[in-house]
């Protein structure tokens, strides 16, 4: 369906070439698939009609709820710090420390709690359990969990130093008797040590530069050891830790904290993926191709229609095929969720999504998830604006059918070529009352440079500060939209980001 | 990554904070003013040394009017010692008798018993393999007997047995009960090998002495 001047359609969508031709948009390659399900051209999604007007009552939530729930997470994370360190004061006695050794050892107690507590919040955070993964955004997730595991690291070299210094100078001995007395005569604190090293093997681990020069699956097993730190760490706080040494509440509710981490991992990665894929037995139907390099996998199972996930949410993936099988990759869902089936789109940018295209329907899928915040309900205003780059359409084409009436899309692409669901965003826009903009050309062509700037911004979409802004794409290009953005006084909390690179 | 640092350095600031305000009053480390110690304020009665001397102050008029009346006490002003006159109380001299000096006390000796510090041993330093039988958490009470303003004896008292930590926690109170002597200051320093009773036990000595009225 192509758009010419002068038609309806044209209204609502823009093509904006780099410099001021229309072109006509090309050809898509010839379809790959079993025929299963209708084709591209044919709009799978027609046959959805009833999902695509206002959204069902099952999935109409009130925005206010959503934005409170992350906020109380932080909160609690704040009040178990400060509890970690109230356990240290409430249990020293006033004016007890008299000389630097003791202020040495009491430092290398409260640093040693506040470490403790930390290493349990990154394990919590990464346990994938529900009540997390959907309440805050995976994005601000992992940059928490990089900002607390530098922090943790330093947090546990220092209680290292502290201790032994300290120690040393109360007793009078010097630092490698101290060491030698600390590793012979108190019990874990060989395992202690060994997690202290591990721990600094897995900071310097995670330096981008070495983590990009690794295979990821080969990174992400070496990663998986800080479950043995937390378990090599656990002995020496109850055998040692002054303040865990008694048989009081604070030791109690510790290790009760312990349990209750544990308890989320063992959730969060084995029991709830497990009931989920057994209750849908999720298997490739069909796999199409969408453009250059880019093709859609469509997921059906049973009960389908039970699945609760919102669009712009992300499923991690793993195809159980052979080759594919050790690895999950998260992809956000293209569609929105109709109750008939699922689909994933994918460009194919390395040797594991070159082997997606070639996979057989009837493959099997293991799914963890649904994952992410990037959703309808979790806007503060009514309207919103789109702004996707090169396959972050993904999430984007999904999200456009669960907004109200005026929203914008903003789709930037290198050339018309790498145009993907033309049609589908056409025919979205006409029924959904949505404006649809094509910016095509590269980051210092014109049009774009225009349009990335605060005045061109405004001049497309005039009430933007008044609009939630969904933002996917590569980096830069999300870095460089929230520059604009902030420019344009529009508050980061309408701002929401989908994690695009894990 | 900024936060982080940020977060790192206020991480630092609160620790040094947090630790001021739990120090004693070794003024050497942080100068900052002591905070009270262990147990409840107040004295035991005993008045503070330095405030009074309220005995020895033989008022003069009645010791030089007491030559004119009678002759016999001793020459006033110059009594020695806080072993002071026995006041005398002339009858009938113009040295009114209702200012007649209270007889001086004798030599006070007080023994304060300071409060029983918890000491938690995480094992006893000498045995790595053993189970943690020798793990005790028990109470280090010093009793300080002060004459005069001076500490002249100590004695210590455990609730519970220390266990295998006895000999250690008794080679400390010798040296400590030894060194309080001649110090006469209940921060002694460390005595290496019986770190954690070292400590409690002068902090319970410390306790007792500003009970009984010493500065401490």
């Amino acid at each position: 369906m192509c758009s010419r001047a002068g038609s309806p359609l044209a209204r609502l969508t823009r093509v904006m070439p780099p410099y001021g031709e229309v072109r006509t948009p090309g050809r898509a390659r010839p379809l790959v698939g079993t025929g299963q399900l209708p084709a591209l051209r044919a709009h799978p999604t027609l046959d959805s009609r009833s999902t695509m007007l206002e959204p069902t009552a099952q999935y109409r939530r009130r925005p206010r709820r959503r934005r409170r729930a992350g906020q109380v997470v932080v909160a609690a994370f704040w009040l178990g710090l400060a509890a970690s360190v109230a356990s240290w004061w409430f249990n020293t006695p006033t004016g007890s420390v008299v000389d630097v050794g003791g202020a040495l050892v009491e430092a290398s107690r409260i640093t040693g709690m506040i470490a403790g507590y930390v290493l349990l919040v990154q394990v919590l955070m990464m346990s994938r359990v529900a009540w997390l993964d959907r309440t805050i955004s995976a994005n601000n997730l992992l940059g928490a969990h990089r900002d607390l595991g530098f922090a943790l690291l330093v947090l546990v070299l220092l209680h290292a130093a502290l201790s032994v210094v300290g120690y040393a100078r109360l007793s009078g001995i010097s630092l490698v008797e101290e060491t030698t007395l600390m590793l012979t005569s108190f019990e874990d604190m060989v395992s202690a040590v060994v997690a202290t090293g591990m721990l600094v093997a897995i900071g310097l681990l995670a330096v981008r530069v070495v983590r990009n020069r690794l295979p990821y699956e080969l990174w992400h097993f070496l990663h998986l050891s800080s479950y043995a730190v937390l378990l090599l760490s656990y002995g020496h706080q109850f055998a040692v830790g002054r303040e865990l040494a008694g048989d009081g509440p604070v030791t109690w509710v510790w290790a009760g904290t312990y349990g209750l981490v544990v308890a989320c991992l063992v959730q969060g990665r084995v029991i709830s993926p497990l009931r989920f894929n057994l209750r849908h037995r999720l298997r490739v139907a069909e796999v199409v191709n969408e453009g250059v390099d880019v093709i859609s996998i469509y997921i059906e199972g049973r009960r389908v229609d039970e699945i609760r996930v919102r669009a712009g949410q992300f499923f991690r993936w793993r195809f159980l095929a052979k080759g594919m099988w050790w690895q999950a990759h998260p992809f956000s869902l293209s569609a929105a969720p109709n109750g008939r089936w699922l689909r994933l789109t994918v460009k194919a940018v390395g040797y594991h999504t070159e082997q997606l295209k070639w996979l057989d329907p009837g493959v099997r899928v293991f799914a963890e998830g649904p994952s992410g915040v990037f959703t309808a309900d979790h806007r503060r205003r009514h309207r919103a604006l789109l702004m996707a780059a090169g396959s972050g359409i993904a999430p984007i084409r999904a999200l456009l059918e669960e907004l109200p009436r005026g929203t914008v899309v903003i789709y930037r692409a290198s050339s018309v070529d790498d145009l993907i669901f033309r049609e589908e965003l056409d025919w979205l826009a006409d029924m959904r009352d949505a404006e649809v903009l094509y910016v095509l050309g590269g980051r210092d062509d014109p049009g774009p440079r225009r349009l990335m700037s605060p005045k061109g911004l405004r001049r497309v979409v005039p009430d933007v500060s008044r609009r939630d802004v969904y933002l996917c794409g590569p980096e830069g290009f999300v870095t460089s939209a929230v520059a604009v953005l902030t420019r344009l006084r529009v508050p980061r909390k309408q701002i929401h980001l989908d994690p695009f690179e894990f | 990554m900024r936060r982080t640092f940020l977060a790192l350095v206020g991480l630092s600031v609160m620790v040094t904070v947090l630790i001021g305000l739990k120090s004693g009053p070794a003024a050497s480390l942080l100068g900052w003013s002591a905070e009270s110690g262990l147990g409840p304020d107040g004295t035991s009665g005993l008045p503070p040394t330095g405030a009074a001397v309220p005995d020895g102050a033989t008022p003069d008029p009645s010791g030089a009017a007491a030559p004119a009346v009678s002759g016999s006490p001793p020459a006033g002003p110059t009594a020695s010692g806080p072993a002071a006159t026995s006041g005398p109380a002339p009858t009938g001299g113009p040295a009114p008798s209702s200012a007649a000096p209270p007889p001086p006390p004798p030599p006070q000796t007080t023994t304060v018993t300071g409060a029983a510090v918890e000491v938690r041993t995480a094992q006893s330093p000498t045995s790595k393999s053993e189970p943690c039988g020798d793990c005790h958490d028990y109470t280090i009470s010093v009793t300080v007997t002060v004459t005069d303003g001076r500490v002249t004896a100590t004695s210590v008292a455990y609730n519970p047995s220390p266990g295998g930590s006895l000999s250690y926690a008794n080679q400390a109170n010798n040296r400590l009960s030894q060194a309080i002597l001649s110090a006469q200051t209940w921060n002694l320093g460390r005595v290496s090998g019986a770190t954690y009773s070292g400590n409690a036990w002068e902090l319970s000595a410390q306790d007792a002495m500003r009970r009984a009225g010493l500065p401490v």
